[in-house]
């Protein structure tokens, strides 16, 4: 590496660790170093068009739909009656209401793209019927955190969407791979929190079990949702939609569902958009600022020069990957997911498929990781905002994730070991 | 000891008037902004009816709606992005690591403020300077995208000077009124201090 590589890679370091946004530090940081190479007039060329050409794209349009999609499911109360039937269910079983609110979180990622969304909704719902119970807020706060990560791998993931446009990999392909680790997780959680109840009955009480009646009355707020994730499946798979506008078509019909069956108010429907306008604004600054540094990486020729050190070392692949894995798991402590992803990826990305690894299972993998870094200290964004919202302390937060982390990683060793965990229903589509 | 009496008002310094002014100049822009905020949601609105009605038009009714994807992907996308960020700068709701602020210093927490605003102010203006020199040429050409419809460029290209315009106004103002500020968005604890 040149010094003017090496001087803008810590230009960009250090913008970061001042608080400088991410976007507006790779953005500076990949002009300053495009500056250093190659001058003034390429910068102002890149500038012309970067920008424009990171917002202008259909196949983005999805990042800003899936977003609105759960937002209009948790401003429309399907979230919250999701929940009151996942609890009239299951809340009788040893830590029932935590189990509750893992299942109630996995319908909620079928159509949540963003982990922090599902968790804050989660937060206000579950926690204080939790502690109404008597669970301990170390369980129920620690739970709500992981049981929130199941949205970034349960599709439609916003994380797994924006891999498929950095790597050029194929979106349908990508979504569908992040079913079964989904479950998997989803199930490794529930049998976590089983376990964790029945050694220390004092954090969950056993809360006696509903009558029949208002279980099954239950059900019946419960099909809105159902209604949705079927729906736009069914549109996915007849052809009616793509998956870039599975979206738009899911917010479409939420809303219309929402509007039917709620007493949602027009200033709700306003809120849900504006939050949206919010957190696509955030995602795609990180973007901008991205393609500018990749400006720079692409004109220096850092990604070759790290494939072809590595392979000039005669590394064993598996090696290689573990380094990576760890990497990810390290980086996830102490970043956001998406810096993560814009990061890395074009550095990691190449490595790894020149390694022979599946693109598809790469992608999953560093979902998973990035799924781990949202809970472990000390920058676990789900843990803050349980904490935000339920007035948990974050140390008594990171206690209770800390007991559920061994799911994550047992799971992220059986994706390794067995890739066909994660490619064997995309190979069964005709994408 | 300072009096708590019915002391007669104090008459504002010139440095209060123009900060009253500054402030005033703020808040005319923060409505501003927020119009073009606005423009943003109602755009992630227009853009699901569109999306939407396109493919269910397509396959029930073999009939799409023209145009459709150079609309969402040439213009709403572009509007709803540009015209939110200077909004999101405002709300200090950009991503960014906190980790490390807590252990600066006061007096470096003011010099990185500065940094954290200049960088991008920088960065920023000459985005908006390239935009805007491609938008006017798109105007002045009249250039137009051949496809089903002849969509004009202009209004393509126009809100990346437009929302990179805004972030560099509410930049600059971040900087005259509340340069101590700090990058993690914390209020002063003393107004005007770090000038």
């Amino acid at each position: 590496m040149t010094p003017e590589v090496l001087g803008t890679i810590g230009l960009l370091l250090l913008l970061l660790a001042i608080g400088m946004p991410i976007g507006f530090a790779l953005g500076c940081a990949g002009i300053v170093g495009l500056l250093l190479v190659s001058g003034f007039p390429l910068v102002k060329g890149i500038l012309l068009t970067a920008p424009y050409s990171s917002a202008a794209s259909f196949v983005l349009s999805a990042v800003p739909m899936f977003i609105l999609m759960a937002e209009l499911a948790s401003a429309g109360g399907m979230t919250r009656d999701i929940f009151n039937a996942a609890h009239k269910w299951l809340g009788s079983f040893k830590g029932g209401l935590g189990i509750a609110t893992i299942m109630a979180s996995a319908v909620m990622a079928a159509v949540s793209g963003s982990s922090t969304a599902s968790a804050a909704a989660m937060s206000k719902l579950a926690i204080p019927e939790m502690r109404k119970y008597g669970y301990s807020d170390v369980f129920s706060a620690g739970i709500v955190s992981v049981a929130g990560t199941l949205a970034i791998m349960i599709p439609p993931s916003i994380i797994l969407i924006l891999y498929g446009i950095l790597t050029e990999t194929n979106i349908a392909q990508l979504l569908i791979a992040g079913i079964v680790p989904g479950l998997l997780t989803a199930a490794g959680y529930v049998v976590s929190v089983y376990l964790w109840a029945k050694t220390s009955p004092e954090v969950a009480p056993v809360i006696s079990s509903f009558p029949l009646k208002e279980r099954i009355t239950s059900l019946r707020r419960v099909w809105p949702m159902l209604l949705v994730i079927v729906g736009v499946l069914l549109a996915i798979y007849t052809g009616v939609v793509t998956p870039t506008e599975a979206g738009a078509f899911g917010s479409f019909i939420t809303l219309v569902i929402v509007m039917l069956i709620s007493s949602i108010k027009l200033a709700d429907i306003e809120a849900a958009l504006s939050r949206t306008a919010v957190t696509t604004g955030m995602i795609f600054t990180v973007i901008i600022g991205a393609m500018i540094f990749g400006y720079f990486l692409t004109y220096t020729r850092v990604t070759q020069g790290l494939v072809s050190f590595v392979g000039s070392m005669n590394l064993d692949r598996g090696l290689v990957l573990l380094v990576i894995v760890l990497f990810y798991v390290v980086l996830g402590m102490f970043m956001d997911q998406l810096a993560i992803l814009f990061l890395t990826v074009p550095l990691t990305f190449p490595l790894a498929t020149s390694l022979g690894f599946d693109p598809v299972w790469f992608g999953v993998i560093i979902t998973k990781t990035a799924e781990i870094g949202l809970v472990t200290p000390p920058v676990g964004m789900n843990v803050y905002v349980v904490s935000s919202v339920t007035g948990v302390p974050v140390e008594r937060v990171f206690r209770g994730t800390g007991r559920l982390l061994l799911v994550e990683f047992v799971v992220l060793m059986l994706l390794i070991v067995f890739p066909s965990l994660v490619l064997w229903l995309p190979s069964r589509m005709n994408f | 000891m300072r009096s708590r009496g019915l002391a007669a008002p104090a008459r504002p310094t010139p440095m209060g008037k123009g900060r009253t002014r500054v402030k005033s100049i703020k808040l005319l822009y923060d409505r501003l902004e927020s119009l073009f905020y606005r423009l943003s949601v109602i755009g992630i609105f227009v853009m699901m009816v569109v999306v939407t009605g396109d493919s269910v038009g397509r396959y029930f009714l073999r009939s799409p709606i023209k145009g459709a994807f150079e609309l969402v992907q040439n213009y709403l996308m572009v509007m709803t992005v540009f015209l939110s960020i200077s909004y999101i700068c405002r709300i200090n709701a950009h991503i960014r690591l906190e980790m490390f602020q807590k252990f600066f210093p006061r007096q470096l927490k003011i010099v990185i403020t500065y940094v954290n605003t200049l960088f991008p102010l920088a960065m920023f203006f000459i985005i908006c300077h390239q935009a805007t020199i491609r938008a006017l040429e798109a105007w002045n050409n009249k250039e137009v995208m051949i496809g089903v419809v002849s969509w004009p460029v202009f209004w393509s290209y126009v809100w990346v000077p437009l929302g990179t315009g805004l972030v560099c106004v509410r930049l600059l103002l971040d900087l005259i009124d509340r340069p101590c500020r700090p990058t993690n968005g914390e209020k002063c604890e003393k107004e005007g201090q770090g000038r």
